[in-house]
């Protein structure tokens, strides 16, 4: 018993020490640096991918750089795998996250979102001679998401769906183009994008849940927040907003 | 005092969450590791052949699996050959840590065979067994009891590199582990409770050998 009360103690402790908040105005320091580090899965697209130049490339990315332009700093992406990419926020090794990351009232608790700047949804994708599976269809189905999505929860709410979760979402898509899924959820314009480059899979009608993007700070980060919701507003009003959108292929909402 | 009570409780449930994923992890590093040991004998032989073409086959595959990260096996074994054979998710991961391990074991049964005495071989031939007589009633059986201490060192190795089918979506105890912080963000008390489980599992094993070297080697001095 003596010995069970120093593992949980030793415990209590670790923990204690691995809760230690970075503090400070992270907009003061990468105006005074020149920089802000930004954690991004470059896995994708048309949000955010690598280009061959070793770039993360996309619609993100052009947004978060245009963002830091107009607030007199440049924009280095750490690309992170999505399952840890709002730990790692909080733990202070970059201090914004933008990941086609959907706002949700969970993460909202554990992070602060900027206002939304894009709508998206999750859609369905099956093979092309499969038959057009609705969500309600795919009971017992094996299921294709990427870890930690919102495309992830949808498919959990399946029943006895075996949900697959994938680092990354294109591993998700190749499985189902060999027949190792029956269905994957995704973001709708990732599913597009892919089904057009592949004749074999197409996407089930349109997006089944309406999701807003946010660009997530740590909690007490309000004047990056702001800062950031003041650039979205200008890029809305000036039509920037909208050039990025048609330059990725992404219609307006 | 409520914030360590708040600890406590957030670690309990992170146990409760991560448990279930403690078999899977055995049942995976099990069966890649009885895949392992039958190679793996068979490795062993070969690489004591007296034929110089079988030695050359068996350093030929060690040579090869080991000079491969057992990462990049996973993923040639589910992502390339898997999508051509259209592998499954778990015979895939099974398949690689079984195989990737194969020529491990099989370079420690390769050690046992070549520590028994030479003599040994000569007296069995003089009772009249054949080449493989001799293996199978002589050499092995000795074989056997020097290997057992670092078969189950590698075994323990391969018990902790079962962690690498997580990135395959299997799941068991990593993965488990990336699904809860994913959702909770809890990052470090997860990681913690993960790696406390593997070391329990560790400890039981390295236990666990430890006896069976002493049983084996009771009456011996």
């Amino acid at each position: 018993m003596r010995r069970a009360s120093w593992i949980v103690l030793t415990l209590v402790l670790l923990s204690a020490a691995g809760c230690g908040q970075p503090g400070g105005d992270s907009l003061a320091r990468a105006k005074r640096a020149g920089l802000l580090k930004v954690g991004t899965d470059a896995t994708y697209p048309p949000f955010e991918t690598v280009d061959a130049s070793g770039q993360v490339a996309g619609f993100d990315a052009d947004l978060l750089r245009e963002i830091g332009k107009g607030l007199g700093f440049r924009v280095e992406f750490l690309v992170v795998p999505f399952d840890g990419i709002l730990a790692a926020l909080k733990s202070g090794k970059y201090d914004a996250v933008i990941s086609a990351l959907t706002i949700t009232d969970e993460r909202a608790r554990q992070v602060l979102f900027s206002e939304p700047y894009y709508e998206a949804g999750q859609s369905i994708c099956v093979r092309s001679d499969s038959p057009s599976y609705r969500l309600g269809d795919l009971v017992g189905r094996r299921i294709g998401v990427q870890l930690g999505t919102t495309g992830e929860r949808l498919a959990q709410g399946v029943d006895h769906a075996e949900v697959v979760s994938f680092d990354a979402i294109g591993a998700a898509f190749l499985d189902l183009r060999i027949g190792r899924l029956d269905a994957v959820i995704s973001d709708t314009p990732t599913a597009a994008l892919f089904a057009r480059a592949h004749p074999e899979v197409r996407l089930v009608g349109g997006p089944i849940t309406r999701e807003s993007y946010g660009i997530a700070f740590r909690l007490d980060d309000k004047a990056l927040k702001n800062a950031v919701d003041e650039q979205l507003r200008e890029m809305g009003r000036s039509g920037k907003l909208l050039e990025l959108r048609s330059r990725w292929g992404l219609e307006a909402p | 005092m409520s914030r360590a009570a708040d600890q406590l409780e957030l670690f309990g449930k992170i146990l409760v969450y991560l448990l279930p994923a403690v078999p899977a992890t055995i049942r995976i590093a099990l069966a890649a590791f009885v895949l392992a040991l039958l190679l793996g004998l068979f490795v062993g032989i070969l690489r004591t052949s007296n034929r110089r073409i079988l030695r050359v086959a068996g350093a030929a595959y060690v040579d090869t699996l080991r000079g491969i990260p057992l990462l990049v096996q996973v993923f040639f074994l589910y992502f390339g050959l898997g999508r051509i054979l259209n592998l499954d998710r778990y015979p895939a991961g099974v398949l690689a840590i079984g195989i990737g391990y194969s020529a491990y074991i099989g370079e420690t049964i390769r050690a046992g065979i070549q520590a028994v005495p030479r003599g040994q071989w000569e007296a069995a031939r003089s009772l009249g067994l054949s080449n493989v007589q001799c293996l199978r009633h002589a050499i092995l059986p000795q074989a056997f009891r020097i290997v057992i201490p670092p078969i189950l060192n590698d075994f323990v190795a391969c018990l902790k590199d079962s962690s690498l089918v997580s990135i395959i979506g299997l799941r068991e105890l990593t993965r488990a582990g990336r699904e809860y912080y994913s959702s909770t963000f809890s990052d470090f008390q997860t990681w913690t409770v993960v790696a406390i489980l593997y070391l329990a599992m560790t400890l039981v094993l390295t236990r666990l050998s430890a006896r069976l070297e002493r049983h084996l080697h009771r009456g011996e001095r």
